[in-house]
């Protein structure tokens, strides 16, 4: 009755955080990101001296050949699976007037394609189960197109829309289906950024996104007093959000 | 290849425990014959899957799971082969249910040696986990009445097997989980009833030690049947308060609706509760108690109201009286989304005590008392993987949450220390929990090591391997083969193995267990970590 869990882009950041915290609340968990140096590091500390409730695979998403062997060894590993949470992403620095498709590609290629990839494996298999959660870890970035990283912005509003219509789908067969829309949050990824406003740390990013699973939440903000704002953000006509200081 | 073969090799089926908190994707397949039986080995070969096998889906846990790999399904090889009701002995199919078995048989005045609490198990799976009823301190497990079985093993072969015929195989797969071979018959020695009720005796206790002293007197005077309920809730000097029923069959001539009470519609649990509630109803109307208070009361209520019924002798008939958990139509769905597991622990008689009352504790000092605690007298028997000593067994339903898991999950790893150490033993077929150290320490690497060398012999490439199986002794079964055949080449041993000693230690332990689960399939994909120490 162990649960059981894959979390890809577990190796940093909230992914690492998430790792953690299921192997706290009971779960076994497969843990995907390329460094496997990192994977091996999180794993031997969740598994301790204890019976091993961590497993790893080193695998780039934006192989998506390869992505269902890895998936399927996982899942023999864990002798099942009951939640698959997708929380890779990219978000590399793009200048104030820089237009570079090249970078734009490997953004989507991250937190787009290998996002599908990886949530279709997993809504095929909780399809047939009549069971499971999927979670896509997308962004507040994602509810409105700021100046400062269009790529990014959109490749989580493509996210949040595709993880719609896989509730849409899936949730009539017992299948939860949870985007998590995560505010600014202090891990590697944003390291170099220096304003972050209501910045919270992974763990209590990893909790908000635990809970939300844990009480079969669609959509979470998190924290969640990212709802209201994002609320008031978003009813905002185009031609004033343009003018104002957003990046 | 049959279409069904190749169906099933391609399409995934969701099969779940019963207790809905164990989940698989399975290749299922649909034997109607033993050659189908044969055949599922040859696909196994082919395809490098393993093979477990499914009755009807009454574990709770993951007894008859196989994630990823062949699950035969013997719905479709359900058939009564041969009844003789001069002798009692019937021949089945193991796909057969009990309900189908006793609903054919009780016209001829026969019900079964043995019976789970819900009358919807298979024949195959109560003969595979060696189940027990509420008699079992009188009449042993259900493989006390087994005469003989047909078994696939893998190789193909077709055996049949009796006690004398080859009493190692008959020890070791009743009661061996389908880890041995495939059952494709099985033939069983009925009860003769002489009439279609029992005398029932319900009596209540206000505390634990009432409730052994009760079991005490049951076994004093006799009783058929014996089961105790418990109410978890509460403490200090009510602590384990519960209710008794015994039961006794009718002698010869003793009662005078003999022959009428052996019709199906006097058998049949009413569709209704308080005359007017379709009990279909039931769960539905349960599930706004179902949280720790509302089963507080719910188990208060239970009590009281027991406290002002009857308590006189009366009549019953046998279903109604054996098949309690069939009552209440879906009762689990009280339980869903997250479901429930079953924690059924074994205790030596002197040990029962004192681990029971500390395992009441402990539940309510984390308030993670069980809804549901069934409480059963049992006698130690000759098979080798059995669960029963010569003492109690507690039986505890606890609802899984996402919020409780790890918390109930600590709390079973305990108990599971408390129960080794106090010789006791563990029953997988209801199991979702124990670790294979806490069961190695419990059966003793004398008899496990014999089952897994047997195992060894009869299947040396382990296709028979499900989740549990994976799960509990994962890479184990090797190292434990080896002892085994060490151990069989120094002694020449007889076919049973004498029961293992129910003490604490076994000797021997390493103090590192091999890696529990398969080894990888992908190239990139590493093990976290190498070695599993014992929990
Ligand atoms: N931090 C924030 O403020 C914030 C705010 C909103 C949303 N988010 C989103 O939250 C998610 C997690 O972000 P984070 O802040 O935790 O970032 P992070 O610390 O940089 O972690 C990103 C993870 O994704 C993995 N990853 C990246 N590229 C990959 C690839 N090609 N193949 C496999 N794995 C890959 C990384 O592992 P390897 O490098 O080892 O491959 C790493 O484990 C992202 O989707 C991000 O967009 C973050």
């Amino acid at each position: 009755m162990l649960k059981r869990a894959i979390i890809v882009g577990a190796s940093s950041g909230m992914g690492e955080a998430l790792a953690r915290r299921l192997a706290r609340e009971g779960y076994k968990v497969g843990l995907v990101a390329r460094r496997q140096e990192e994977l091996d590091r999180i794993a031997g500390e969740i598994n301790g001296s204890g019976a091993p409730r961590a497993f790893t695979a080193a695998h780039d998403v934006t192989d998506t050949q390869g992505a269902r062997d890895c998936f399927d060894a996982l899942v023999q590993r864990l002798d099942g699976l009951d939640a698959l949470i997708y929380t890779a992403g990219v978000m590399p620095p793009v200048g104030a007037e820089e237009f570079d498709p090249a970078k734009d590609r490997s953004i989507v290629e991250v937190n787009v394609i290998g996002a599908m990839t990886w949530l279709d494996l997993g809504a095929e298999r909780f399809q047939i189960q009549g069971a499971g959660t999927l979670v896509g870890v997308g962004s507040v970035a994602g509810d409105r197109g700021r100046r400062g990283q269009p790529a990014y912005a959109a490749s989580k509003a493509a996210l949040h829309t595709f993880m719609e219509a896989l509730r849409n789908r899936l949730a009539t067969k017992g299948v939860q289906v949870l985007t998590i829309k995560p505010g600014p949050t202090h891990t590697p990824m944003t390291a170099d950024i220096e304003k972050m406003p209501m910045a919270i740390d992974a763990d209590q990013s990893a909790d908000g996104i635990f809970r939300a699973m844990a009480r079969g939440a669609d959509t979470a903000y998190v924290p969640i007093q990212w709802l209201p704002i994002m609320a008031v953000i978003k009813s905002i006509p185009s031609v004033v959000f343009r003018r104002m200081p957003l990046d | 290849m049959s279409d069904g073969t190749e169906r099933a090799l391609v399409e995934l089926e969701g099969r779940q425990g019963w207790g809905m908190s164990s989940q698989a994707l399975c290749r299922v397949l649909y034997p109607k014959h033993p050659d189908d039986v044969v055949e599922a080995f040859k696909t196994a070969e082919q395809h490098g899957l393993s093979i477990h096998c499914w009755g009807n889906g009454r574990s709770y846990g993951d007894a008859a799971l196989n994630e990823g790999n062949l699950l035969l399904d013997f719905s479709r090889m359900n058939r009564i082969i041969d009844w003789d009701k001069d002798s009692g002995i019937v021949k089945a199919q193991p796909g057969v249910t009990l309900n189908r078995l006793w609903e054919t048989l009780l016209a001829d005045g026969y019900w079964l040696p043995v019976v789970t609490g819900t009358q919807y198990t298979t024949l195959g799976g109560v003969v595979a986990v060696n189940a027990h009823g509420k008699n079992n301190f009188k009449y042993g497990p259900f493989g006390d009445h087994v005469l003989a079985f047909e078994m696939v093993t893998a190789d193909g072969q077709l055996r049949e097997v009796t006690r004398e015929s080859d009493p190692e195989l008959f020890h070791a797969a009743i009661g061996g989980f389908g880890w041995l071979g495939v059952f494709v018959s099985i033939t069983l020695q009925m009860k003769k009833v002489h009439s279609g009720r029992i005398k029932v005796l319900p009596f209540l206790e206000e505390d634990l030690e009432g409730m052994f002293r009760g079991f005490e007197r049951c076994n004093a005077e006799d009783w058929d049947y014996v089961v105790g309920w418990i109410d978890a809730f509460p403490g200090g000097r009510a602590l384990g308060r519960g209710q008794i029923h015994a039961a006794r069959y009718y002698a010869e001539g003793e009662d005078p609706e003999a022959v009428p009470s052996l019709a199906l519609d006097r058998q049949h649990l009413p569709s209704r509760f308080f005359v007017v509630i379709p009990k279909a109803w039931l769960w539905w109307l349960a599930k706004p108690f179902a949280h720790r208070w509302g089963m507080r009361l719910v188990n208060l209520a239970r009590f009281l109201s027991m406290k002002i019924g009857d308590h006189d002798v009366h009549p019953q008939e046998h279903a109604r009286f054996n098949f309690l958990l069939d009552y209440v139509p879906n009762w689990k769905w009280i339980y869903k989304p997250t479901g429930l597991i079953q924690f059924q622990f074994f205790l030596p008689k002197d040990e029962a005590r004192r681990v029971i009352r500390r395992a009441l504790e402990m539940g309510q000092e984390r308030a993670l008392e069980s809804w549901l605690v069934v409480m059963k007298r049992h006698r130690a028997d000759p098979f080798w993987l059995s669960h029963a000593v010569d003492g109690y067994s507690f039986a505890m339903d606890f609802q899984v949450t996402d919020k409780n898991r790890q918390a109930l999950w600590d709390l079973t790893q305990e108990y599971a220390e408390m129960v080794v150490k106090a010789g006791g033993r563990f029953y997988l077929a209801k199991d979702s929990t124990v670790s294979g150290a806490h069961v190695r320490r419990s059966l003793g690497d004398s008899v496990l090591g014999r089952f897994f060398a047997l195992k060894r012999r009869l299947d040396p490439n382990s296709t028979l391997m499900g989740s549990q199986l994976r799960r509990v002794f994962g890479g184990l079964g090797e190292e434990l083969a080896d002892l085994g055949d060490a151990a069989a080449k120094l002694e020449d041993t007889p076919g049973e193995p004498t029961v293992p000693a129910q003490t604490s230690e076994v000797a021997g332990l390493p103090t590192e267990l091999r890696e529990a689960a398969a080894a990888p399939t992908s190239p990139t994909l590493a093990p976290a970590e190498e070695a599993l120490p014992p929990e």
